[in-house]
């Protein structure tokens, strides 16, 4: 073959990849641009999970039926976010028009009464606080939010102060159960001496628990091991999601939720403040960084101390079908399409997506 | 010699690899284009797909779709009549993105208000929320039985707020449900409640009052709801009785519905708050049913209004009842005894005021055709009567596609874009709040319509009306008591 004619055949193979080649790169370029289009999605959808999360966080810890465990075995009776401990009569004028001081039950108070750190007035304008310490209702200024050197909110849940929950997948939550379905399941075996018998020897479900516990171990090292768990974040799980909330009113909150790696810092300021620089090798630009990549959205909510509970059943979308989660109620045996079950959490009255960062958050 | 050319072998060689070659070429730059563009139709779906979701969810943020804050789209806003036949006060619905300085405010005022109760409840036992009416210049301060609708819940230590029924009790009458006659009463007569309600309630009627003590001259309080001493502070000055009435909560809920409609009185009456009241002027039976007592005359003369519909009644026997549970078919009174809860786990629980199996959802009205906006029934009413419990589900699919809301997405899209339709239905159901949205498309390759459905959690129709800014526009948060904030449809005058 001639020269000529190899240089022929040499550019048309030439040409050809290069076509190839070029509707090969567009082809991979768009896939990427797809691909970064859909991971901006992912992380709209994932942040807008987190609303969930904050809701469900402060329903969670609204503490309503139960509080801390008293010196005596006892725990505290507690009525959520709005504690109705306080303020409900005036003592003054009660005890002016009685020749009394009430009882505490006529004034419909339970043993502990209104908090210290509650600033309710009375109509007479008395305080109510008996000197009791309320994390709930705490005002002392004990974080530093923004880096310079002076604390300027109240540690959590106190209105005003702020938590922060990254998201991610623990290693072994607390509290973990297995997935063994039927931890006593019946014998079969008519060699076995156990065969037909309907034992309930393990519980039920079966606790999870991390490696070297066993069950020659003691209890209370069963206890802990499951009760704590192990909380280190899985490999990969890191840097996903974050849910901030921000108690701005006796039950009003900002729940911001993240899709991102800023584990809910507002800022590097925070960052310093709170000295997690660490977590970012201590180097601004990176944390500015992810934050740019982030997707943030503001909402506020208020917790009402409704005490509603989940309905039973679930609602097929599609078809419009509801469908009875066992047998119609949560306990299986009321058969009603109803359930007498009373949550532990509240409601969440109202919610409101903010269009902008709000002040404080 | 030396030759030149091919031979027949070489040259029928050469054109048949270059044939193949040819043909594998072609082949594989027309695979690459048609790959080309499958993958251009699959990127410009997923384009659409994903922007039918973001709109989808910023719908469900933001309302737009029902009222458009920066643009003269707000068919939602302002009254509506209610129908009654008649004018005057308490005839018409404020629509749901209504501002609150622009509802109708309640006949209270002007002639007394519906029936002859006023508050006798004693301010140093229940604290009156005082509210400061711009229209005499600021100058008056009412009070609770007077402003009527309040949009601000009550704090939960107000107990008003309080549930008062007992969960554990086996039936479902007063004890179950709580005896809210004590807290809510509109009556000034000395007997609550008389008629069937003592079938259900085990004639409470005959009872003393707890102390046992009959005080000459002193009212005794009967009825099924039992004697009133227990609540009045004079007892300890001389075990006198006295009829309280209490108007606050019987004020807020009716009121309530007749400002915002069934989704306004879910999501704007205190979470604690039970569904009945006692007293009132006249029985009032507004849809069907047979009239009793004097709510024919009531109507006639004007004296009383059918203030919601045909689930409510005010009356003396209790009420504010909310269609539930019939659980004999043949004591239908036991309806009124299944306190139904916003949320069916709440079941007799007295929370809330929602029907359990009730729905209801906004609606934006439609012409004949179910297509084009119609203000004469831009209604924003409740549904409940196509799924109430004995009906079936497919009444409330009806109803539901009913008020859907339809959007053209992307009026502006390149042409090789296919249309974009999104449908939204908002409710609630079984007490829970729903937004369920359509975003429907043709797929491009095989011609057949796709559809993505969003049930995403999201602003509240509460939270909707503090997004708006009173006068228009967004409304600006910033942080409570921030001066900068702007005052949005539901801050009060």
């Amino acid at each position: 073959m001639t020269t000529a004619r190899s240089g022929v055949l040499l550019i048309i193979v030439a040409a050809l990849a290069a076509i190839l080649a070029t509707l090969g790169l567009t082809f991979l370029s768009m896939a990427r641009n797809e691909g970064d289009e859909l991971a901006w999605a992912a992380r709209y959808t994932q942040a807008r999970i987190m609303l969930h999360a904050g809701c469900a966080y402060v329903q969670e810890t609204a503490r309503i039926g139960w509080d801390r465990q008293l010196g005596d075995g006892s725990n505290e009776e507690a009525y959520g976010w709005v504690d109705v401990r306080g303020g409900i009569r005036d003592r003054a004028a009660f005890a002016s028009r009685m020749g009394r001081a009430p009882t505490a039950a006529e004034e419909g108070r339970f043993p502990i009464g209104p908090r210290s750190n509650q600033d309710l007035v009375t109509e007479s304008g008395a305080s109510g606080a008996d000197g009791i310490y309320d994390a709930m209702y705490a005002t002392t200024l004990a974080v530093d939010g923004n880096g310079d050197g002076i604390a300027d909110r109240p540690l959590w849940p106190a209105i005003g102060s702020v938590v922060r929950c990254p998201m991610q997948r623990l290693e072994r939550p607390p509290f973990a159960i297995t997935q063994t379905v039927a931890p006593n399941a019946i014998a079969n075996d008519p060699s076995d001496p156990a065969f037909g018998l309907p034992l309930l020897i393990k519980p039920d479900p079966e606790p999870l628990f991390g490696p070297g516990v066993t069950a020659a171990s003691t209890a209370s090292a069963r206890w802990l091991d499951w009760s704590r768990g192990d909380v280190r974040p899985r490999a990969g799980a890191e840097g996903q999601a974050w849910v901030r909330i921000h108690r701005d009113g006796p039950a009003t909150f900002v729940i911001t939720c993240g899709a991102g790696a800023s584990e809910g810092f507002r800022d590097w300021d925070e960052v310093r403040g709170l000295g997690e620089q660490a977590l970012f090798q201590s180097n601004q630009d990176i944390f500015d960084q992810i934050v740019a990549d982030e997707i943030r959205l503001w909402y506020r909510i208020e917790w009402s101390p409704a005490i509603a509970g989940n309905p039973p059943v679930t609602i097929d979308w599609r078809t419009l079908q509801l469908n009875p989660q066992g047998g119609g109620s949560a306990d299986n045996v009321n058969q009603q399409p109803w359930a007498r079950v009373v949550n532990q959490g509240g409601t969440i009255q109202w919610i409101q997506r903010l269009r902008a960062a709000p002040a404080v958050w | 010699m030396r030759r030149c050319g091919f031979t027949l072998i070489e040259l029928i060689i050469a054109m048949a690899l270059g044939i193949a070659v040819l043909f594998v070429a072609t082949a594989a730059v027309r695979m690459a284009m048609q790959t080309m563009q499958a993958a251009n139709r699959l990127s410009v779906q997923n384009q659409v797909m994903r922007t039918g979701f973001l709109l989808a969810n910023e719908e469900i943020d933001f309302w737009t779709g029902f009222d458009e804050p920066v643009a003269s789209s707000q068919p939602l806003r302002g009254t509506v009549d209610r129908g009654l036949g008649r004018t005057g006060p308490d005839t018409t619905y404020a629509l749901p993105f209504t501002e609150l300085t622009a509802i109708p405010p309640p006949n209270e005022l002007a002639s007394g208000g519906r029936g002859f109760a006023v508050d006798s409840i004693d301010p140093l036992v229940y604290r009156e929320t005082v509210f400061r009416d711009t229209a005499h210049g600021g100058s008056l301060l009412l009070k609770d039985r007077q402003r009527g609708f309040d949009q601000r819940p009550y704090q939960a230590n107000d107990p008003r707020r309080w549930y008062r029924g007992q969960i554990m009790e086996p039936d479902s009458g007063e004890r179950k449900c709580g005896r809210y006659g004590l807290v809510s009463n509109r009556h000034l007569g000395p007997v609550l409640g008389f008629g069937d309600d003592h079938r259900a309630l085990g004639n409470f009627s005959q009872r003393v009052p707890r102390d046992g003590h009959k005080a000459p001259g002193v009212q005794i309080l009967t009825g099924p709801y039992g004697p009133y001493g227990g609540l009045d502070w004079d007892l300890g000055s001389g075990g006198a009785l006295k009829a309280r009435t209490f108007t606050w909560y019987e004020n807020q809920t009716v009121y309530a519905f007749e400002a915002l409609g069934t989704y306004g009185m879910f999501d704007y009456l205190p979470s604690n708050h039970w569904y009945r009241s006692y007293g009132g002027s006249g029985y009032i039976e507004a849809n069907g049913g047979t009239p009793e007592g004097d709510y024919a005359t009531g109507i006639a003369s004007g004296t009383i209004a059918p203030v919601v519909d045909r689930y409510v009644r005010i009356d003396e026997r209790p009420d504010l009842r909310f269609r539930g549970f019939i659980t004999n078919a043949n004591e239908p009174w036991y309806v009124e005894y299944q306190s139904l809860g916003r949320d069916p786990s709440t079941f007799a629980t007295s929370f809330g005021s929602v029907a359990l199996n009730d729905w209801f959802a906004f609606q934006i009205g439609k012409d004949a055709n179910g297509t084009a906006y119609s203000q004469s029934s831009m209604i924003w009413r409740s549904h409940r009567s196509l799924a109430g419990p004995e009906r079936h589900w497919f009444e409330y699919v009806g109803g539901l596609r009913e008020t859907t809301w339809v959007r053209n997405l992307l009026a502006d899209r390149p042409s090789e874009w296919p249309a974009l339709r999104m449908e939204l239905q908002r409710g609630v159901l079984r007490g829970r709040q729903f937004n369920l949205a359509r975003v429907r498309w043709t797929d491009l390759q095989s011609n057949e319509e796709q559809e993505v459905v969003v049930t995403s959690l999201g602003t509240s129709f509460r939270g909707a009306r503090q997004q708006r800014a009173r006068g228009g526009g967004w409304a600006a948060w910033y942080a409570p008591g921030d001066s900068r904030n702007s005052p949005h449809l539901d801050t009060p005058p």
